[in-house]
């Protein structure tokens, strides 16, 4: 399936110079690019790489000598890397998961399926669930009772939601997230040894009369906002009372896990492994690198950057604001 | 015994009972039981903070040694 350069053009917004009615099926680094591709050369250095591949037509930077590149034709664009997405978005034929519902799948009763949606197979669909129009669901997927997705949703196979989550539009699930299991909430008879510990800071290493733990119930669900992207095998744990809430546009890197309570804002990014305790409330726009940890019950203001691996033990301010920096490499503040 | 969020416990190691360690806490040798360790490699809690209260205080402390340096170098010109 071609597109040809000046359809890609208009849909980045940018300008298609030359033959624009040279059609491609891909994207490929300039070098090992065929005729079949367009090149992308937004940088001189990969622009190099021209000669050597056989495009007929490439993405170039502004400023730009197409001709002198060698090319048919070219788009070129003011923000290569912006660019990016939305070339991208225009040749990803994505996942096919075919109209309507899969004979195989399973749904319960009082389930309503929006208009134009496609459920893929051995997909299961609890009682009452509502999912929105146009939403995409991949194989083996299951989303319990009660729990509603907007529209234009696409949940990737194996993806497990539980009973009465609330997602909103647009979200984008991966393989195998789990969003609605039970907070790891568990509370002793007596004192434990974590209280102690806190109380003291370590100071006493006290060991204390042996007791088991005693489960808290999780009655909360999860609530998500729109256009929310959620990673491989990423877990968001349901609040105990509560509901744990992920704000609009924030995006959930693989394996990130997310405990009960948690309150996140919105076009937050957290990075690849990053990890929650539970109850931690999150500002707006904050960025967490991979590995990041974040302690049970603290507060971490909007615009927040946090470097790779940096561990957050105490109440971090908003960046610039009057208790902390952007850059947050504190712990026990 | 209770390991925060993201501990890590090396290979044939013992740990005792009751023992607590703070979220990110990693544990490369033996612990006794009742033990509260922090950081990595673990550290008693208290330990712990002291040492990264001593880390934050180090920028400050190059300069005053480095100053304490051009005052004894000078003194003996």
């Amino acid at each position: 399936m071609g597109h040809r350069i000046s359809d890609i053009a208009s849909a980045l917004d940018a300008e298609a110079v030359g033959d624009i009615s040279i059609e491609v099926d891909g994207a490929a680094e300039p070098a090992s690019a065929g005729p079949e591709h367009l090149a992308l050369a937004m940088s001189p250095k990969f622009a190099e790489g021209l000669a050597a591949g056989h495009a007929r037509a490439a993405m170039i930077a502004d400023g730009m000598d197409w001709q002198a590149l060698g090319l048919e034709g070219a788009i070129i664009v003011k923000r290569p890397r912006f660019a990016m997405s939305g070339l991208t978005q225009a040749l990803d034929a994505g996942p096919i998961i075919h109209d309507g519902i899969h004979p195989t799948a399973v749904i319960e009763a009082g389930a309503q399926i929006g208009e134009g949606a496609a459920i893929g197979p051995f997909v299961v669909i609890g009682q009452g669930v509502r999912i929105g129009g146009n939403a995409r669901i991949a194989a083996h997927s299951s989303i319990a009772e009660g729990a509603e997705i907007g529209e234009d949703a696409l949940i990737l196979s194996g993806v497990r939601i539980g009973a009465r989550v609330q997602i909103g539009d647009r979200v984008i699930i991966q393989p195998g997230a789990v969003i609605g299991g039970d907070g790891f909430s568990f509370v002793t008879p007596e004192k434990s040894q974590v209280e102690a510990a806190r109380e003291s800071l370590g100071k006493e290493d006290a060991a204390v009369a042996p007791q088991s733990w005693t489960r808290i119930h999780s009655l909360g669900t999860v609530v998500i906002g729109d256009d929310v992207e959620i990673g491989a095998n990423a877990a968001i744990d349901r609040g105990t009372v509560a509901n744990t809430e992920i704000g609009s546009g924030t995006k959930i890197d693989n394996l990130v896990h997310i405990g009960h309570n948690c309150r996140i804002g919105r076009d937050c990014l957290l990075c690849g492994q990053v990890g929650f305790a539970g109850s931690a409330l999150l500002g707006d726009r904050v960025v967490l690198g991979g590995q990041c940890g974040v302690s049970d019950n603290i507060e971490i203001g909007s615009d927040v950057v946090a470097a790779g691996a940096t561990k957050i033990y105490s109440n971090l301010g908003p960046a610039g604001g009057p208790c902390g920096s952007g850059w947050a490499m504190r712990c026990l503040g | 015994m209770v390991l925060g969020g993201q501990c890590g416990v090396s290979d044939n190691i013992e740990i005792g009972s009751d023992v607590v360690a703070a979220g990110a806490t990693k544990i490369y040798s033996n612990l006794g039981p009742g033990r509260m360790v922090m950081g990595s490699p673990a550290v008693k809690i208290e330990t712990h903070i002291e040492m990264y209260k001593a880390l934050r205080r180090l920028p400050r402390l190059a300069k005053t040694v480095a100053a304490l340096q051009k005052a004894v170098s000078k003194s003996d010109e």
